[in-house]
Parts: C-alpha cells; sequence; structure tokens
C-alpha cells in the first residue's frame, strides 16, 4: 500500500477519526499542519468550542430590560414627531 | 519501517481538527503577520494590521454623518462644533477600542458573544436590531451616493446600481484581506473634504481659536443646536461600528499580540476621521458668512451652494466625497449585518468563505446592500423621512449596545487579563451615561419644543 504513488490533488479536509486511504493528497497533509502551526486553537472556523452562558443578575436584567423600553419609546416618539413634521410641511 | 509506523504521524495529523479554506486563507494572512512579527520590521508590521480600525472610523463618516457635519458649518461656522467633533471622535475610540479586545481574546465577533454568553433572546434580538437599523442606515447610504454622482448627471438607476455592483465584485474576491484592502483605498478618498477646507480659505487663528475656546456659538443654546448634537453624536457612534471592528478583528486572525496594534489602528481611523469631518464643518463655513439658508439644502445641494465660495473644484470634490462616504458606508455596514447573522445562526461569518459554504453570508450581505438600494429607486418611497430618523436612531438604539459591550470586557472568564480596568469602566460608562442623556434631552425638546428658544 505504501508503494502506491502519492496524487498531487489540491488539499482536501481530512476527518478525524475515519481510517486513512492511499494514495493521500500529497498537499493536504503538511497544509494541515502547517495552519495549525499557524492559527491558534480558538481561531479555526470548525473547531471553537462555545463559551458557556453567563447567568445575568436581576439588576442587569432590568438595567437591560429599561434600555429596551426606553429605546422602544423614544423611537415611537421621534417616528410620530417627524411623521407629523414632514405631513405638517407639506 | 513498517506500514503502521509510516503512517502513524499521518494518524496523528489526521486526528486534529480539521481546517477549511477560510482556516487556510487566515492562516496564509497570520503567517505574513508572523514573519514580519520575527523579522521586527515594525512598519510592515503596522501596515498588516492597519484595517478594521481605520474602516470603521471612516466608514461612520458616511453619507448622513457628512451632511450633518455640512449642516453644522453652514450653520454655525466656525466655532463650538470643531471641538466637539474632536470630543465625539474620543468617545468612539473609547468604545471602539474595547471591541479590538473583545474580538482578539475571545476570537468571537459580538453578535456570536452575546449569544453565547447570554442566550439566543439576547442574541437574537441584538442582531434584530442591527439588521433593522442597518437597512435604514443603508438606505441613506445609497441616497447619498445618488446625491453625490447626480451633481455630475449621473441618473439615479445608474448610480444606485453601479454602487451596488461595487457592492458585489469586492465582495466577490472571497478573501477577507484583499476586500479590506479595496475598501481601505476606497475610504481614504474620504479626505477629499480636506482640500475643500483649504479652498473655502478659512481664517487659521478662529480654527485654532476655537479649540481652545469652544465659541464662538452663535444663537445660543436652542432646540436646533440641541438637534444637530445628537446629529453629530449619531454621526460618531453607532451600534453598527461595534458589530462591525469586533468581527473584522477576528475575520482577520488577530490575537492578543496584535492588540498594541488594533489600538494604533483604531486612533489612527478616529483621527483621520475626525480631520475629515471638521474639514467638512470648515468647507461649508462660507455658507454660514454670507447667511445663505442651508435648512433646505440636501445631499449635493451643498455641492452647488458652495460653488461661488470655493470654485468648481471645490464643489467637485465635496461631491465626490459625498459619493465616496456613501460607498464606503454602504461596504461597510452591509458586511456588518452578515457577520452578525453568520455568527447568530452559526453559519459562515467570514469573507474567508468559499462561496460554496459561506453562501447564506454573502446572500444576507448582498442582499442588505441590493434591498435598500432598490428602496431608494422606488417613487415616492419615504426617503427623507428614513434620512431624518436614522441618526437619532443610531444614538437611541446604542445605549444598550454599549451595555452589553461593558458586561462582555468585565467578563474575566473570556477576557483573562484583557478585561477592562476601572478607567475603562468609568469612561465606557461615562459615554453610556452621556448618549442616554442626549437622547433623553432629544425627546424632551421634541415633546415640548418651547423649553428651549428656536
Amino acid at each position: 500500500m505504501n508503494n502506491q504513488p502519492i496524487s498531487n490533488d489540491t488539499a482536501c479536509v481530512l476527518t478525524a477519526g475515519e481510517p486513512l486511504q492511499f494514495p493521500l493528497p500529497l498537499t493536504a497533509m503538511p497544509m494541515k499542519s502547517w495552519v495549525h502551526e499557524v492559527l491558534e486553537p480558538d481561531q479555526l472556523s470548525t473547531s471553537r468550542k462555545p463559551y458557556g452562558r453567563r447567568p445575568l443578575g436581576l439588576p442587569t436584567l432590568l438595567l437591560l430590560w429599561a434600555l429596551r423600553v426606553y429605546v422602544l419609546l423614544m423611537i415611537v416618539i421621534v417616528v410620530l414627531v417627524i411623521h407629523n413634521a414632514l405631513l405638517a410641511g407639506s | 519501517m513498517s506500514t503502521n509506523e509510516a503512517q502513524a504521524p499521518f494518524a496523528l495529523e489526521a486526528a486534529a481538527p480539521n481546517v477549511n479554506v477560510e482556516d487556510v486563507k487566515r492562516a496564509h494572512d497570520r503567517r505574513h503577520v508572523q514573519r514580519k512579527r520575527a523579522g521586527r520590521r515594525s512598519w510592515s508590521l503596522l501596515w498588516l494590521l492597519i484595517g478594521p480600525g481605520i474602516l470603521v472610523m471612516l466608514g461612520e463618516n458616511d453619507g448622513p454623518s457628512m451632511i450633518s457635519y455640512a449642516t453644522t458649518g453652514a450653520t454655525y461656522g466656525i466655532g463650538f462644533f470643531l471641538p466637539f467633533i474632536a470630543l465625539t471622535f474620543i468617545m468612539a475610540y473609547i468604545v471602539q477600542e474595547m471591541t479590538v479586545r473583545l474580538g482578539a481574546a475571545t476570537k468571537r465577533g459580538h453578535a456570536e458573544l452575546i449569544y453565547e454568553r447570554f442566550g439566543p433572546f439576547w442574541g437574537f434580538f441584538a442582531m434584530s436590531d442591527l439588521v433593522v437599523g442597518n437597512l435604514l442606515t443603508l438606505v441613506t447610504e445609497f441616497i447619498a451616493i445618488r446625491a453625490g454622482l447626480g451633481f455630475f448627471g449621473v441618473g439615479p438607476v445608474v448610480a444606485v446600481l453601479g454602487a451596488l455592483l461595487v457592492n458585489i465584485a469586492v465582495v466577490l474576491t472571497r478573501r477577507y484581506w484583499t476586500w479590506e484592502r479595496i475598501v481601505l483605498c476606497l475610504a481614504a478618498f474620504n479626505l477629499l473634504f480636506v482640500p475643500v477646507a483649504i479652498l473655502a480659505h478659512p481664517v487659521s487663528s478662529e480654527v485654532l481659536r476655537s479649540f481652545f475656546t469652544w465659541g464662538p456659538l452663535p444663537g445660543g443654546v436652542t432646540g436646533g443646536f440641541f438637534l444637530l448634537i445628537m446629529s453629530n453624536i449619531g454621526a460618531t457612534v453607532t451600534p453598527w461600528m461595534l458589530f462591525f471592528q469586533q468581527s473584522a478583528v477576528v475575520d482577520k486572525g488577530m490575537t492578543t499580540a496584535d492588540i498594541r496594534h488594533g489600538r494604533i489602528d483604531t486612533a489612527l481611523g478616529a483621527t483621520l476621521a475626525a480631520v475629515a469631518a471638521i474639514a467638512t464643518v470648515i468647507a461649508t463655513t462660507p455658507l454660514f458668512l454670507h447667511h445663505v439658508d442651508a435648512s433646505s439644502l440636501q445631499g449635493a445641494d451643498f455641492a452647488t451652494a458652495l460653488i461661488p465660495y470655493v470654485g468648481n473644484i471645490g464643489a467637485t470634490l465635496f461631491a465626490l466625497g459625498l459619493f465616496q462616504a456613501g460607498l464606503v458606508a454602504s461596504l461597510t455596514i452591509s458586511l456588518s449585518s452578515a457577520y452578525a447573522f453568520g455568527e447568530v445562526t452559526g453559519t459562515a461569518r467570514s469573507l474567508n468563505s468559499s462561496l460554496r459554504q459561506g453562501w447564506p453570508f454573502y446572500a444576507v450581505l448582498v442582499a442588505a446592500a441590493a434591498i435598500s438600494a432598490f428602496l431608494v429607486l422606488i417613487p415616492h418611497a419615504p426617503l427623507v423621512f428614513i434620512t431624518l430618523i436614522v441618526n437619532v436612531i443610531a444614538v437611541l438604539a446604542m445605549p444598550p449596545a454599549i451595555i452589553f459591550l461593558i458586561l462582555l470586557v468585565n467578563d474575566r472568564e473570556i477576557m483573562g487579563r484583557h478585561a477592562n480596568k476601572a478607567l475603562g469602566n468609568f469612561l465606557g460608562i461615562g459615554v453610556t451615561v452621556l448618549l442616554v442623556l442626549a437622547g433623553l434631552g432629544f425627546a424632551l425638546i421634541t415633546v415640548f419644543p418651547r423649553l428651549l428658544p428656536s
């Protein structure tokens, strides 16, 4: 098996755990190890481990909701006033 | 050597996490950075690492912002607003620097972090806020593009569709580095307002004095003054900037080793943008000095009105600057929508993605720009209405966005030693309080207009 010529196909993704099959694309292995050398583990698009949930305390939740209500209220006021101003202008 | 011994290193290699096209492209970019760092080539390293900060600041000098600065200059001349604008960019730096640290330390975009740390409810809420706000803002960018090119006799359909094609073409490079460099070149033209300011022949001593005295302020504190304050703040500090810069830092592959350069990049961007903004105020000062009524001027009307004072060359540069402002902002704002969508839905979120893997990302990016572009072309669309509310809504929507930012940047579990210190929190919370007060003040003036003299 290891006497078969190695192809020069372009890089492919090797799935961890699957049995290796020859001939192996020559660029696949060097490409993968080189990328792992250069990038930090969290920079790899396929292996990012999500951060866990951080519980929001009651004061923070109240603040977030208060700001949410403030924004919605303000937007309604702005939209109404500008709409009325444009109607009055026309 | 037996077959098993020959295969052993390959087996270990195969067990390592997968890489794809996006990772390979990012690794190429990082290898350049690492080589320059190892070779102690400081200017080359800076050149490689600048980008997100400059783009976010110059991108925020968008169409409506430049019109806001032009209106300021035409209404108040050289005085209070010059140092005030500089202050707003200091505020912008304080906020944006935190996004650099967040992105570099966590390797996550802003929407993704909100989603992961605070849950899907707040994650989708943040993304929806952003996408809706961005859609409205993008409409105003295409209005600016239409107005700027309209000065040269280019029809609205050609102007808008041409800009849309530029958006699509730049994105189809499928390479973050290429996209960034192209947009940086375009963003540099934001400084076109500087020669216009010089052609307006300002009195240098007046310009300098205004930074020390914060005056004069013709007419004093009125409702109109407050509106311009809100408008200028909205022109500098908006939610899309948080999402864009953090995600761009991640897409660029920056790490904690690059935080110092990220800060330099952001400071450089704030400085350039402040220079362009102040130049725009100075450029339209002749309209104030000659008592030209600027209240009805929109878009390229400013360029036309300036011809007697800055000449045809100055007016041409002004119109070009307006077009550029809209174009660059359309590129950065649509990208921020796509980043947020990809991060919250768990799909591709990088300009390095292949078309096959990243098609939802690219689809959202193009759709955001296309929908806004087509809205501008609809006859009798309420464009004036949208233009008036966009900057104000951006100011109003900023406090919740900054609160999330402050919560995340203080999260030691994800930030480690890069979490905010006391000074950072003092400044960040200070900016938030200022924005909330400005919004409340605007609401009071709007609902009770007789509170202040008109």
